[in-house]
């Protein structure tokens, strides 16, 4: 049953790729597709509830032998416990549904068999990522998510926008990767193996040598670069943005939901090797506070409402990398749960959005579609509300309990940096709301008169996805708020994301209890920050772009510029890093391979032709002259041999 | 039982008819006809060989140069009768176009 | 005695028919001394206990090679060939029978030290046992010399299609296409 999770998707991918292709109608490509993961999702739960019932100890379930090199293995071992578990079914769960709505989505396109074989196929690959017991395993799916992602990106690969996306998004996570091999090459050195349950088993049964300890710092910074690849935090996350040229399902699988938050997964895996290196996690909480701040500031003046959507799932993934930078692990799932399920609502929202208004993203050209679509109006306002963190809804318990133990485990600066951002996040997804929502319509004519709500194909998983949003908050609801359970999520992923004893020492203040009071004040101002913001872009926006924030963006157009071509920092890593590169490569093929190497070895051949030349002068052409060259060889040669 | 030394010398002696054939004949056919020759007093030394050593590997051998010497010779006329078209002779004092 | 006997009948019959068979001048004639030499030496294998191997020879050399020998003497209808001694200067000649003596003379040192070896235990006795000569050779020969003998088959094949390819008729270039001289390959697929 558990190898039905996997293989399910694969089989799909297969299918779709292989057997179906063109021959067939687009929907029979489509319910293959939606029926793999669907199936997988079912099996995931026959899976699941077992283990749950059983106690939810970690289970590592065998597969064949991969690799073998004396004492170096990387067999295909799968790991089953609480935190894949979640993994699998987030995985297959929203990936179902968004796999339903793709096939609305794509209803028009052409070669929709391509679409849902690569989809399929991602799912294969992350769940591979999710499951596998060692790096090694873990690293196929890794590559394999990024050359999925790199395959739907350009999914409509006859514009060379697209195209390029694609190879951005693909090559920026390379450089990631450089970090995350060097990590498992390392850690394959100090500790002699790469799979996650003994390298646990190791360091909670015999403790950590002080060689192992001081590299445990270079392997989970290594494995950090890694994260930033695929996570898109700084300076990694350029492709990110760039990767909305592809369909909206896509944005919202790939880029929001699951290959994401890859990175973040991995790192609480190796939980008990952050915890033992309070220097990378200084690194790593600084790089996830920054990331959010940035990536917030960006979203506010974007006018594509994919790109808000884009730059807000880095900011979210600035949050979640922050969470672990100040060791709350468990926080940072909670929060890629909830983010999962309200940031694919978003794009999938947004997705009904633009195909009603013929594949248009400018927000500029929206507005006052809430009567023209309500039941999209309504999941986007609960989606909305949630990612803002509404008290209530599920983002508010997520992102309350980041920001909280940013103050406690990293500080006030830390946790400012945080706020900020859910100030801007407020301001910019309440902006996307009303530029698109309310106030008078601003599109054309034609548009207009074609505007309606969706099908029920691509509204049903919506509503799903925001029922998900509005409950799932209540898995961790904090002990200073009266509710029946508290905290059920922590202690559900406690297990996973143990502390080794020997770091106890560093992370007292994460265990220290703390007046409820503190924390009180703390969500309050969040919560205070969050409605003035809010107001504040209804104020702006209520009824489309208002004179007002005309006024501002020309008072602070230095600002302004800035933020709208995102810190040119796309311009920069060109100038500075792609151009250097290619001048360097064309120099390297020009005169080092051309002349050089291809010039010694013709010139070995033709000095092997000249060589030839003189001695082939000997040669009489006379066959009787040959034999009796031979002969008085062969007897030269016996006389020699019996002598 | 015959001895060995006797089927050496018998080898030898037809052998050198075939060096001498090579060395001697104009003619292209008759070259490879004493190259036959050499071949099959190599072959008896062989099987003499197998004889006086009680081993089978001898005969094993003849065996295979005998099929090597089939697909010689067939290889070679056909040669043979590419160049008597080309050049209406088969001259191996004419035919040196592989001088130099 | 009577092996003997029978040995140095063939061995005359042998050395005569070898000597023959270069110094003929008629090819034909040359041709059937060679194939009575082939018999014989086929003969000298069965008096060896080689019976695999003489049928062999004389299905092979004997019957096939030969015969190939013939068809294309016939073919290309030689004439006899005027016997114009060596036509190689002086010191040649003089190298030459430097090396044949030489190479007797080897011959005899080697003949005079005889055979060495192991013992290989293929005695005519457990030939014998084994199921005769035909049998035991089948038997290595499909066992330690299996890879050899597939490997031969191959070589076989080659030969067969170099000798059809290199003795075949090359057509005369089509210069104004007409269907005359057109090339086979390119039937049709112009």
């Amino acid at each position: 049953m558990f190898w039905m999770i996997i293989f399910l998707p694969l089989l799909g991918a297969l299918v779709n790729g292989l057997l179906v292709r063109n021959k067939v109608p687009k929907t029979l490509s489509h319910v293959i597709g939606a029926a793999a993961l669907i199936g997988a999702f079912f099996c995931a739960l026959a899976v699941y509830i077992p283990f749950m019932a059983g106690g939810g100890k970690q289970q590592i379930i065998i597969g064949m032998d991969w690799l073998r090199a004396g004492s170096f293995e990387a067999p295909f071992h799968f790991i089953l416990d609480r935190l894949s578990g979640m993994m699998m079914l987030i995985v297959t769960g929203i990936g179902s549904l968004i796999h339903i709505y793709a096939g609305g989505y794509m209803h028009e396109e052409k070669e929709t068999w391509r679409f849902f074989s690569y989809l399929n196929l991602f799912v294969f690959m992350m769940l591979l990522l999710v499951f596998g017991d060692n790096m090694l395993v873990m690293f196929i799916g890794w590559e394999g998510v990024g050359l999925c992602s790199y395959l739907l990106i350009g999914y409509w690969y006859e514009s060379d926008a697209n195209a390029a996306a694609g190879m951005k998004a693909f090559l920026v996570n390379r450089i990631g990767d450089i970090g995350f091999l060097i990590g498992i090459f390392l850690t394959y050195k100090y500790f002699g193996t790469v799979s996650f349950s003994e390298l646990k088993d190791m360091v909670f049964g015999n403790g950590v040598t002080p060689v192992q300890l001081e590299a445990v710092s270079w392997i989970t910074l290594a494995l950090f670069i890694g994260a930033c690849g695929k996570s898109a935090q700084l300076p990694l996350y350029v492709w990110l943005p760039d990767a909305m040229a592809g369909p909206t399902p896509v944005s919202a699988l790939i880029h929001a939901a699951t290959m994401v938050t890859a990175g973040i997964y991995m790192m609480t895996r190796l939980s008990f090797l952050y915890y033992l290196a309070p220097d990378t996690q200084v690194i790593v909480a600084a790089v996830g506070a920054a990331t959010a701040l940035f990536a917030a500031t960006i979203a506010l003046v974007q006018n594509d409402i994919k790109k808000v959507l884009a730059y807000s799932t880095v900011s979210q993934l600035g949050y979640m990398v922050l969470a672990c930078g100040v060791g709350a692990f468990s926080g940072g799932v909670f929060h890629l749960f909830t983010h999962a399920c309200f940031k694919a609502l978003l794009f999938l929202g947004a997705g009904s959005v633009i195909v009603a208004m013929h594949h248009k993203q400018d927000m500029r050209e929206m507005g006052g579609l809430k009567k023209y679509m309500p039941i999209t109006h309504v999941v986007m306002l609960i989606g909305v509300l949630a990612i803002i963190g509404f008290p209530g809804l599920s983002g508010f318990f997520s992102k309350d309990e980041i920001l909280w133990k940013a103050w406690i485990g990293g500080g006030p600066v830390i946790w400012l940096m945080g706020a900020l951002a859910a100030l801007c996040t407020a301001f910019y997804m309440v902006r996307l709301l009303m530029l698109t929502f309310y106030g008078p319509n601003r599109s054309d004519h034609h548009t207009r008169e074609h505007l309606h709500e969706t099908s029920v194909v691509m509204w049903g998983p919506l509503t799903i996805l925001a029922l998900l949003s509005v409950f799932v908050g209540y898995l961790n609801v904090p002990h200073v708020i009266p509710f029946p359970v508290h905290q059920l999520f922590d202690h559900y992923l406690a297990p996973v994301v143990e502390m080794p004893e020997i770091a106890k020492q560093n992370w007292t203040h994460l265990t220290a209890t703390y007046p409820a009071s503190l924390e009180f004040l703390l969500m309050g101002i969040s919560v205070l920050g969050m409605f003035l913001s809010s107001a504040f872009a209804i104020s702006l926006y209520g009824k489309g772009p208002s004179p007002l924030a005309k006024r501002m963006a020309e008072r602070f157009s230095g600002i302004h510029e800035l933020l709208e071509n995102k810190y040119w920092i796309d311009e920069i890593y060109d100038a500075y890093i792609v151009k250097p590169l290619a001048e360097m490569s064309h120099f390297m093929w020009k005169v080092i391979d051309v002349m050089i190497i291809d010039g010694i070895v013709n010139g070995v051949g033709q000095a092997c032709t000249l060589i030839g030349g003189l001695a082939s002068f000997r040669m009489s052409g006379s066959i009787h002259r040959h034999a009796m060259v031979l002969v008085i060889g062969l007897l030269c040669m016996l006389t020699v041999l019996i002598f | 039982m015959v001895p060995v030394d006797m089927y050496l010398v018998l080898a030898t002696v037809m052998f050198t008819c075939g060096i001498v054939g090579i060395m001697a004949r104009r003619n292209l056919i008759m070259v490879l006809m004493s190259i036959e020759l050499m071949l099959n007093a190599v072959n008896i030394v062989f099987v003499a060989a197998s004889r006086a050593v009680n081993n089978l590997d001898g005969q094993i051998m003849v065996f295979f140069i005998i099929t090597v010497a089939a697909c010689e010779a067939a290889v070679g006329l056909a040669m043979v009768i590419a160049l008597y078209r080309k050049y209406g002779r088969i001259d191996t004092n004419f035919l040196r176009m592989l001088r130099g | 005695m009577t092996e003997l006997l029978v040995f140095h009948a063939l061995a005359g019959l042998i050395t005569l028919c070898s000597i023959m068979v270069v110094a003929s001048r008629n090819p034909v004639t040359s041709a059937v001394f060679l194939v009575v030499d082939l018999f014989c030496v086929a003969g000298l294998y069965a008096q060896m206990d080689a019976h695999f191997v003489a049928a062999i020879q004389v299905l092979v050399y004997a019957g096939a090679i030969v015969v190939l020998f013939m068809f294309v003497i016939m073919l290309l209808n030689l004439e006899p060939e005027t016997m114009q001694g060596f036509r190689v200067s002086a010191p040649e000649v003089g190298i030459l029978l430097v090396t044949i003596v030489g190479f007797i003379g080897v011959a005899v040192t080697m003949v005079l030290g005889g055979p060495s070896g192991a013992n290989g235990g293929m005695t005519p006795e457990v030939i014998e046992q084994a199921g005769g000569n035909t049998f035991a050779v089948g038997m290595v020969l499909f066992t330690r010399y299996l890879w050899p003998f597939e490997l031969a088959s191959i070589l076989i094949l080659l030969a067969i299609v170099a000798s059809v390819v290199i003795a075949k008729k090359d057509k005369p270039a089509a210069k104004d296409g007409a269907v005359a001289g057109k090339r086979s390959l390119t039937n049709g697929a112009r």
